[in-house]
């Protein structure tokens, strides 16, 4: 780095004697992806840097930097501007410094090593799932049909001009010519959706051995805790943005990383196998969309809802409100004109903004008999936040 | 038979709604909004303001509204309520509530 002087903090890893530890410093998704865009940036940036590419204001980029340098995963250092004035603070992730990095680099080096196990048991269990599924096939084969009838069955699509991919050996075992289920031929269907079983099961037993459940009934719950058990072999696993009935998810690609370059199609199989198998087992049964490409980097998937989140019935909203360009009270009264032109047990949907908001909302629906039923954050469409309020009309 | 009339937009029309009105129901009307700078001394819908007043209808203003506009002090006539009251006159305050 040119112009720069680094300095390295003082990395406490006590949290008890005052500093941050690593595991604190990465729990939340954010950091670990701000941490994750330092190092794939390889170069030391500024706190507005970071507050542009992952949209949030300078002083919040700047709290989660700090916390990172607090817990030793970045290096703290000033940049001198060529015209002279106050120089710029910047952050570079110590792997990329010429420091030292004992336990740091070594908490990574782990989580590298989990990613690839993690790969690893996926790669050996889709080989036991063909195999498993050759012999099945080949018993069902030789059970439902008689050599004589493939031989003919054969003949037809030779005559037809179509090409037909299976023989029969001598003892009666199909051998696949065009070998459709090679792991070298990556437009296998068979071999995607195999691919695609196995890793729900992993995802969905990494889900199960965490023993966690969501705390509330919605999809960014769900994912929350289906991420967390997923991030011990992903660190950089994190909720990119979410909606109502949406979230985008990305940093489950570092664990494909080794396999993408050779595979990718199998790579996107098994991961999204992995994150739909983690998500159902969270209690958020999803189908998931390519988001295209997440802040700080990396590849997000966007999950909705394929069926209720949990026991929660599914909630009409009956009328809408954006309260979040208005005053806090002036919010209020667009919530009170809206919810008189409903019906009682009707929901309004409220989107609110700024502190202390959910609160007026909350004394103005206990005080005039209607029932708020969540208080949530969410993003729209556009990918501004909010925070997002169903009130039930009450009887009147 | 009581209105509460609720002003956020149209503050002449609503007034007008008021004073036909207050012959034969008790009416409310609350400023809200942009209508709630109509409440300040001097304003060029003032007269119909003090209008609805001496015909016998009861005019509040949004506090809240008012301080968002700065105003500190409301022409003679109009009371100053809170979110909570308007909350009331709109669950138990009327058998007609107009937003207008």
């Amino acid at each position: 780095m040119v112009g720069a002087t680094l300095q390295v903090r003082a990395h406490r890893s006590d949290e008890a004697s005052g500093g941050v530890s690593v595991a604190r410093a990465l729990r939340s998704t954010t950091r670990a992806g701000i941490y994750e865009h330092l190092r794939q940036a390889a170069t030391a940036l500024t706190v507005r840097d970071i507050a542009a590419t992952f949209d949030l204001h300078p002083n919040v980029a700047r709290t989660h930097l700090e916390l990172l340098a607090d817990a030793g995963l970045v290096v703290v250092g000033r940049r001198k501007h060529p015209g002279g004035g106050r120089p710029a603070k910047v952050y570079l992730a110590r792997d990329e410094a010429a420091v030292e990095l004992a336990p740091v680099q070594a908490g990574l080096r782990g989580t590298g090593a989990a990613g690839a196990a993690l790969l690893g048991t996926l790669l050996v269990g889709l080989v036991d799932r063909s195999a498993e599924g050759d012999r099945l096939d080949a018993r069902d084969a030789r059970d439902s049909r008689d050599p004589r009838d493939r031989r003919d069955t054969r003949d037809s699509r030779n005559a037809r001009d179509i090409p037909d991919s299976r023989d029969v050996s001598d003892s009666g075992d199909f051998h696949d010519f065009r070998d459709s289920r090679d792991p070298q031929n990556p437009s296998d269907p068979a071999l995607t959706r195999r691919a695609h079983e196995v890793a729900a099961a992993e995802g969905r037993r990494q889900v199960s051995s965490l023993g966690a459940r969501p705390d509330r009934p919605t999809l960014e719950a769900a994912a929350e805790v289906a991420l967390r058990a997923l991030r011990s072999h992903a660190p950089e696993a994190r909720i990119v943005r979410s909606g109502s009935d949406w979230v985008d998810i990305g940093g489950v690609r570092g664990i494909f990383r080794m396999l993408e370059p050779v595979q990718p199609q199998l790579a996107e199989a098994l991961e999204r196998g992995l994150v739909i198998g983690a998500l159902a087992a969270a209690g958020a049964p999803v189908t998931l969309a390519d988001a295209g490409v997440a802040p700080g980097g990396g590849r997000a998937w966007r999950a909705r809802s394929a069926a209720p989140v949990s026991s929660r019935p599914s909630t009409q909203v009956a009328g809408r409100v954006d309260a979040r360009g208005l005053a806090r009270e002036a919010g209020v009264v667009q919530a009170m004109r809206a919810v008189t032109g409903l019906a009682p047990g009707e929901v309004l949907e409220v989107l609110a903004a700024g502190p202390g908001s959910p609160a007026a909302f909350a004394r103005w629906a206990d005080r005039a008999g209607h029932v708020l039923l969540a208080v949530e954050r969410a993003t729209d469409a556009g990918g501004r936040p909010g925070i997002r309020l169903l009130i039930r009309k009450g009887a009147g | 038979m009581s209105s509460l009339l609720l002003l956020s937009g149209d503050l002449v029309w609503g007034l007008r709604m008021a004073i036909t009105r207050i012959a034969t129901e008790q009416v409310t009307v609350v400023l809200l909004d942009r209508a709630a700078a109509a409440a300040r001394p001097g304003h060029t819908d003032a007269e119909a303001v003090a209008a609805a007043v001496a015909a016998g209808a009861t005019v509040v203003a949004h506090d809240d509204a008012l301080r968002r506009r700065g105003i500190r002090q409301v022409a003679e006539g109009i009371g100053v309520v809170d979110l909570d009251r308007i909350t009331d006159l709109l669950v138990e305050g009327a058998d007609q509530v107009a937003w207008l």
